[in-house]
């Protein structure tokens, strides 16, 4: 086999794709990486800190993303996703949508003094933020960005949506990179295997009215959490929740997972552990913090999980056996009322926040990349695959790893992207 | 000068090789283990590239204490290296001990998972030697 | 000299307990530092953009960077250097995270601290010389020690892509602990046919040389070359391998340790794995009632093993399931800590079981008393908070994976490190959960921590992975940190060439000075500190800069 003859589809820009790309282009492959935002990174870079060493994500994630940047092997196309794949011989023909990002990325050196001219700056929802901050219409997604190149959001920005706009921006703009008449494109290329590592969202917990979650203040998901305790966060890192600091805080785990009333009867395996960080971080940061933890089962079963868990235990973290039936505003917070199993007694507790440890699901776009893919899933969504070939789909040469086949943590999804790797190479290597 | 030193920090001066104890002192880092602020590394390949002339120098510049920690006898990357590092410093500690200053050479096996040991190691050395120092000055 | 100093901020890793605003303004006011600045993230695309910025327009020589542990994301920085037309070895790398902000509790001596230890790193960058990196060819085949799951996944990844590969197996059969396994959860196939498969393709291929009833018994050389001894009780064999991937599995825990449960005092408590020799050959009165145990040999603070071994929760769930399949009218009842059914399809099992009949019950076992009658269990249900005796025909221990026999052999020969509990020790537990400190040599599948059968073949095809990766160019670049002797100041007493471990130094009777083998020279320094003319150096970490080092770090006020 001529390596560099072979040319692999890595689908997602995540801890996922980005392990599997580096393995193949170590192997001499040439591979092309779509990631369907602005910026690679994934979920992993939305995080503060790894359980459970509490390592910081960005660190350790950083390099990862400047390493695919920098390999000639690696050709990273952003905001782009595949909209058609055909089989090709053995390989596959895909056609490719790449979404205009409004700036040259050439020319755009990421100084950022088009957003803070935009006229929509601090009004619109910041996603990455998950809507805890505000952005302008050009913007960033985050500092470390990779590529680091600014975009503009075609339905906030006032010029692409109504027409009407001074376009401070491009004032401001001293390279000249903003171009407001960039379009769709799309690319076709062959492809000898794909790997789909397209990953996962959080599960919304809205419907789950009992909990309150946007009704009440004070009731926010495990990943809003993870960017109010993060450096590059709304708050830069300050446990503030309207405008006060909360010294009294109740996580509840598996929602949205174990739950046979909404489907999911699935563990998402990272909730137990990573509500465990949450309370190791509060604690770190909040001396005189009050934390509850609900829960069924803690599954603390990787390795070093047990002792983290244990030692968060052991550091006045309260942990209780059952699930939480009602949450209900009180004049000054919140009030859990959750029956404590080991205790046998119904209790009332007040708080200030409320944590919802929320379950995985599997990322918006990838039903219909499975659907273009002629891809199988399984019952709750997740591309099937089976135990003794893990990355194995019903399609020969496309492989998918991390959690788009279901939940698993960063250790098992590096070493999930490496089997698929390995599989790709064997496939390719016919 | 002796007043000076019983506010500040105690210097002590470290050498730790690359394979074992230096990892350990990454590991207690990663683990958040917290020992004195006084306590400065050198990173060496092997505890063997020790020179028992750093070790004087440290002493003649300001040093309060100084140790070499390096892998388990046996579990030497490169084989042999520890076994030069123990008999360099056992002749050095001879020396140290002749001038009455026992306690402030240290030498410690400490692999690359024992951060715990590497931290009890260089918080006792500190402790024992601020102790002295402080016998000294009542004295 | 004109030396860039960058202050990594780590987000508030560092930013948090050291004053990195206060160190990049101090340093501005050193002649020899033309640049000195802190930033959020060095490591991102944003600060390595910074960096090269600055060595560019600023003319740097010399760049310091302050953040992180050196054996992290030095190869970046070297490549960023590179880049920027730089030697990357005039790049020095002070830790201010591991070795300072994590591990100091105040922000006034932590920074002080970090002044010093940056201190001594612009002293020791001065001395700082431009080296080449050396290249050196590699053996293009493998050494897979351990012939279970994992160790055949990776085989048959190497082989396929043409590599040289030698499994060595100390047992006469391959297939470790899932050859014993029927039944599998949740194929429903047998071990036995699983491996069957794998090393019947296994023999098909050339480049696979299959040794069992064999031992590795010595071990040397270096990445891209070790020297490996093979050995049975008749002979000999010795290999040139490029890499290395252990792959030995694991223990089966015997709960014979703990006399509480009284384990082979009484054929009627048996383990899982017990179950799989003999379940077919049980014989239970009619309507047994029968108890499991969950975590026997893990999670216990008394016996020192503290880890959760992940799979037997999953494996209990099966053999209560069969247990249950076979006999329809038991009791069966499961005693559990917490239930850790996380694998996919794993919860669902688990409810299955439950409507079934089988009785869960949440609690701590104190002990396991064999009477005349029946196996009675002691403990306390912990969510009625009542202490409970029941009486069983048969109890069956889930048993936890304990490190594997050899692994303290193996660890030291191979010199790679042991984690507490005396499994193998990854590189970093996210990222790199089956690299070893070593480059070349790799962990997969239970020697590195208990691993089901799916989460052991992806280890062990994803080091194969890397591991092809570093070596099907045929060469590699290599540290060039190797001795240097300067023959002016060499007096030919040859001590260095005594005390060289590696053997790499040999006397030039013509010159009468000493010189230094570079492709057998290991790096140790010994050599270095032995020489009593300081005519022999190791590059890297010469005198003089760690002479500068220490007086930086002492330098009194």
């Amino acid at each position: 086999m001529n390596p560099s003859d072979k040319h692999v589809l890595v689908v997602g820009g995540g801890i996922g794709g980005i392990t599997a790309a580096l393995e193949l282009a170590s192997c001499g492959i040439h591979v092309t990486m779509l990631e369907e935002g602005p910026s690679i990174g994934g979920r992993m870079i939305q995080l503060d800190k790894t359980f459970p060493t509490l390592d910081c994500s960005s660190c350790t994630l950083t390099p990862k993303m400047v390493e695919v940047i920098l390999n000639p092997r690696i050709h990273l196309i952003t905001l782009a996703k595949p909209i058609k794949v055909q089989k090709d011989g053995v390989g596959f023909e895909v056609t490719i949508l790449k979404k205009p990002r409004y700036v040259d990325e050439k020319k755009c050196t990421a100084c950022g003094s088009c957003a803070d001219a935009c006229v929509m700056k601090g009004r619109l929802r910041d996603e990455f933020n998950l809507g805890l901050g505000k952005r302008a219409a050009i913007y960033i997604p985050f500092a470390q960005a990779a590529p680091q190149k600014y975009l503009i959001d075609k339905e906030g920005c006032l010029f692409l949506s109504r027409g009407k706009c001074k376009k401070a921006c491009m004032e401001a703009c001293e390279t000249e990179a903003i171009n407001f008449d960039a379009v769709e494109e799309t690319i076709t290329s062959v492809y000898d295997a794909i790997i789909v590592a397209s990953g996962f969202d959080l599960y919304d917990p809205s419907e789950k009215r009992e909990y309150g979650y946007g009704t009440l203040e004070g009731v926010i998901t495990g990943i809003e959490f993870e960017r109010l305790c993060s450096v590059t966060g709304p708050t830069g890192g300050d446990i503030i929740l309207n405008g006060k600091i909360p010294h009294r805080f109740y996580f509840i785990q598996c929602v949205g997972s174990r739950d046979r009333q909404t489907g999911a009867r699935f563990c998402s395996r990272v909730c137990c552990m990573y509500t465990a960080k949450h309370a190791s971080i509060v604690k770190d940061r909040i001396k005189d913090a009050e934390i509850y933890i609900s829960y069924i089962d803690v599954r603390a079963y990787g390795k070093g999980y047990e002792e983290f868990y244990k030692s968060t235990q052991e550091n006045g973290v309260f942990y209780i056996r059952g699930i939480p039936g009602e949450i209900t505003e009180t004049d000054n917070g919140l009030r859990v009322r959750v029956e404590d199993m080991l205790s046998s007694e119904m209790r009332e507790i007040e708080v200030d926040i409320v944590v919802l440890a929320t379950g995985v699901r599997l990322r918006a776009g990838t039903p219909e990349l499975c659907r273009v893919m002629s891809l199988e899933r399984d019952e709750y969504g997740f591309i099937k695959c089976d135990a003794l070939h893990p990355s194995m789909t019903n399609v020969e040469g496309i492989f998918v790893c991390g959690m788009a086949s279901g939940p698993k943590d960063v250790p098992d999804t590096v070493a999930s992207a490496g089997e698929a790797a390995a599989r790709c190479m064997e496939y390719i290597h016919q | 000068m002796a007043e000076y030193k019983k506010n500040k920090n105690l210097e002590i001066v470290g050498f730790a090789c690359s394979y074992c104890s230096f990892k350990a002192s990454e590991m207690a880092g990663s683990l958040r283990m917290k020992y004195p602020e006084g306590v400065k590394i050198v990173e060496v390949p092997c505890s063997s590239r020790v020179d028992p002339a750093f070790i004087i120098k440290a002493i003649v510049e300001g040093a309060d204490g100084v140790f070499v920690s390096g892998c388990h006898p046996g579990d030497c990357h490169f084989i042999k290296g520890n076994y030069y590092t123990r008999r360099k410093i056992a002749a050095l500690k001879e020396m140290f001990n002749a001038f009455s200053m026992q306690g402030r050479l240290r030498l410690f096996w400490v692999s690359a998972s024992e951060a715990r040991r590497f931290v009890e190691k260089v918080s006792s050395m500190y402790n024992h030697i601020k102790e002295k120092n402080n016998e000294r000055e009542k004295a | 000299m004109r030396t860039g100093i960058f202050i990594c901020h780590c987000g508030h890793n560092i930013k948090h307990t050291v004053d990195v605003k206060k160190l990049s303004e101090y340093f501005r006011n050193f002649p020899t530092v033309v640049v000195s600045e802190d930033y959020p993230f060095v490591c991102s695309e944003p600060g390595q953009a910074m960096i090269q910025d600055s060595i560019k327009k600023q003319g740097l020589n010399r760049v310091l960077i302050a953040s992180c542990t050196p054996s992290l994301h030095t190869d970046l920085f070297k490549d960023l250097l590179k880049k920027s037309d730089l030697n990357p070895f005039l790049l020095r790398r002070v830790s201010i995270r591991e070795h300072c902000s994590w591990v100091g509790n105040d922000i006034d001596y932590n920074t002080e601290k970090a002044r010093r230890l940056i201190l001594a790193g612009l002293y020791s960058a001065s001395h700082s010389a431009p080296l080449e990196e050396k290249v050196v060819d590699v053996t293009q085949s493998a050494l897979i020690i351990g012939g279970g799951v994992a160790g055949l996944s990776a085989a048959l990844f190497l082989s396929r892509m043409g590599m040289q590969v030698y499994l060595v197996e100390k047992n006469n059969d391959l297939g470790g602990h899932v050859r014993k396994l029927k039944n599998l959860w949740p194929s429903g196939k047998d071990g036995e046919e699983i491996i069957n498969e794998m090393v019947k393709t296994l023999q098909t291929r050339k480049n696979v040389a299959i040794f069992t009833s064999t031992r590795i018994t010595g071990f040397e050389g270096f990445f891209g070359n070790y020297q490996v001894t093979l050995s049975t009780p008749e002979e000999e064999k010795k290999l040139t391998v490029g890499g290395v991937i252990i792959a030995i599995g694991f223990s089966p825990f015997n709960p014979g340790i703990k006399p509480e449960l009284h384990y082979g005092k009484d054929e009627r408590i048996i383990t899982t794995l017990d179950f799989e020799d003999k379940g077919d050959t049980l014989t239970l009165p009619p309507q047994p009632k029968i108890a499991i145990l969950h975590c026997v040999g893990s999670r216990d603070e008394q016996i020192g093993k503290l880890y959760c071994s992940r799979v037997c929760c999953i494996n209990a769930l099966r053999v209560t399931h069969a247990l249950k399949t076979r006999y329809g009218d038991a009791y069966i009842e499961s005693f559990y800590m917490d239930m850790r059914a996380h694998p996919r399809g794993g919860e669902e099992y688990y409810e299955d079981i439950q409507e079934k009949g089988v009785l869960f019950t949440r609690a701590n076992v104190a002990e396991i008393i064999p009477t005349s009658k029946g196996i009675v269990i002691r403990g306390e249900d912990t969510l009625l908070g009542e202490v409970f005796e029941r009486e069983f025909d048969l109890v069956v221990l889930s048993i936890g994976m304990s490190p594997p026999e050899d692994s303290k052999f193996i660890a030291s020969l191979l010199k790679i490190t042991l984690d507490k509990d005396q499994f193998f020790l990854e590189a970093h537990i996210k990222l790199r959960p089956y690299d070893t400190a070593i480059k070349g040599i790799f962990i997969a599948g239970s020697c590195s921590g208990p691993k089901d059968i799916e989460e052991s073949i992806n280890h062990g095809r994803a080091s194969a992975v890397k591991l092809f990766g570093f070596l099907n160019l045929g060469y590699a670049f290599v540290d060039p940190f190797t001795a240097w002797v300067d023959p002016k100041r060499c007096s030919g007493c040859r001590m260095c060439e005594q005390a060289c471990v590696a053997k790499a130094i040999q006397f030039d009777e013509v010159q009468r000075v000493v010189k230094v083998e570079e492709a057998a020279c290991m790096g140790c320094g010994l050599c270095n500190a032995t020489c009593p003319s300081s005519a022999i150096m190791l590059k890297g970490y010469v005198d003089s800069m760690i002479d500068d080092e220490i007086s930086a770090f002492v330098e009194t006020l």
